[in-house]
């Protein structure tokens, strides 16, 4: 059964408990915790995630909880574990959502190594995906949250997955961590979209997290081809630009942009040789989203004109 | 020289992504160092031997100007790795 459908009352008694798993993309998580405001918020922004058996083997074990000391009494406080440890200083207690998702990302960078990981935001159209890496003062979660809401499916707002030797997108489809003036713009150019509650004054500012789209759930067993990497950069005030780049220099920006690809090494080498190979590539600045969008979906007008 | 099973490479347009299986990098070169290599994948050479037939290649007259260019372009390669320059 998906998060939305279950009693909250029994989901509370398993999360406490033996703890609930669900999948995230190709990852199975295993979550405890007491902490009951983190798990409403869950099911609330993951309605359509489903419920799997506690007793197959998850990937992460997550425990979420409040330390036993007497911080607690006046300043209560949430501490992410993975396999039983801590790895980080917690966060306040009213924080623990954004605390838990931050610690999945890092337990995805540091372990995933099944994958060529970029740090981009991927959406999908028509079956072909396309890549939007990270680089500082690209905008990307605020784009990828304006093209989720212009027909392109959500992959993923954080990880590019790439599995080694098969040159398709691996999604997943989490929460978009929108932040500071984002939170703002976002509601405004897609009301129908669902945000959670506002985070304020976390390490990166005001955050607020947007839910992943339902069919971006649903689908995330559908694996798309790549087609287009754009290299996007936010620009105050600038029209909308798409200049094709050389595909050398793609690459080389890819690499670098990779979380895992020196690890990787030879295989990582051929599998962004092979992802570039199948993409056309572009440098983007933009400022207005509406028109951000429209120009990025010209990319799939133009692409099923030439095929 | 390197070895010729040591080097991946890719072709761009103008340039080459070449991953170096002995260090683990990877390098993106434009096409004349790419040559150079290639030559030495043939065989081992001079410099003096590298900026003859680089220059016979482009259809350019080898002087002192061109030979300093393929010099400083094999101690590039060698700073990379790429290449093992042995002085006499």
């Amino acid at each position: 059964m998906r998060f939305g459908e279950l009693d909250p009352q029994w989901l509370r008694q398993q999360a406490k408990n033996g703890g609930i798993s669900f999948n995230t993309g190709p990852f199975r998580i295993q979550l405890q915790t007491q902490i009951m405001p983190l798990l409403e918020l869950l099911t609330q922004l993951y309605p359509a995630s489903e419920l799997v058996n506690n007793r197959e083997v998850a990937d992460f074990h997550i425990r979420m909880a409040q330390p036993r000391n007497y911080r607690r009494l006046w300043r209560p406080q949430a501490r992410f574990y993975i396999d039983g440890r801590s790895h980080f200083e917690p966060y306040p207690l009213d924080h623990a959502f954004p605390h838990m998702e931050w610690g999945l990302n890092y337990c995805i960078a540091t372990r995933a190594h099944q994958y060529c990981m970029l740090h981009s935001a991927v959406v999908a159209r028509n079956g072909r995906a396309l890549i939007l890496p990270a680089m500082p003062g690209s905008g990307k979660s605020t784009l990828c949250a304006a093209l989720i809401h212009r027909g392109w499916r959500l992959l993923s707002d954080e990880f590019g997955l790439v599995q080694p030797g098969k040159n398709r997108l691996t999604p997943l489809p989490r929460v978009i961590p929108l932040k500071n003036r984002s939170i703002d713009i976002i509601r405004e150019f897609a009301p129908e979209a669902t945000l959670g509650p506002t985070f304020p004054k976390t390490r990166k500012g005001d955050v607020a997290h947007l839910a992943p789209p339902v069919d971006a759930i649903l689908n995330q067993d559908q694996h798309p081809e790549p087609a287009w990497v754009v290299f996007p950069k936010y620009t105050p005030n600038a029209s909308s630009q798409l200049e094709p780049i050389p595909k050398g220099i793609a690459f080389i920006r890819l690499a670098n942009n990779a979380f895992n690809y020196r690890l990787l090494g030879e295989t990582g080498y051929k599998t962004l040789v092979s992802l570039i190979k199948s993409c056309k590539c572009y440098s983007f600045s933009y400022s207005d989203l509406e028109s951000a969008t429209q120009t990025l979906n010209a990319l799939v007008s133009k692409q099923e004109v030439a095929s | 020289m390197p070895l010729p099973d040591s080097l991946l490479w890719e072709e761009w347009e103008t340039e080459y992504a070449i991953f170096n299986r002995s260090s683990g990098e990877t390098h993106l070169i434009n096409e004349l160092p790419a040559q150079i290599l290639r030559f030495l994948i043939e065989q081992p050479d001079h410099a003096s031997g590298l900026a003859e037939k680089l220059a016979n290649l482009c259809e350019t007259g080898n002087n002192t100007s061109w030979q300093q260019q393929t010099s400083d372009i094999i101690n590039n390669l060698a700073s990379l790795g790429l290449i093992e320059v042995k002085r006499p």
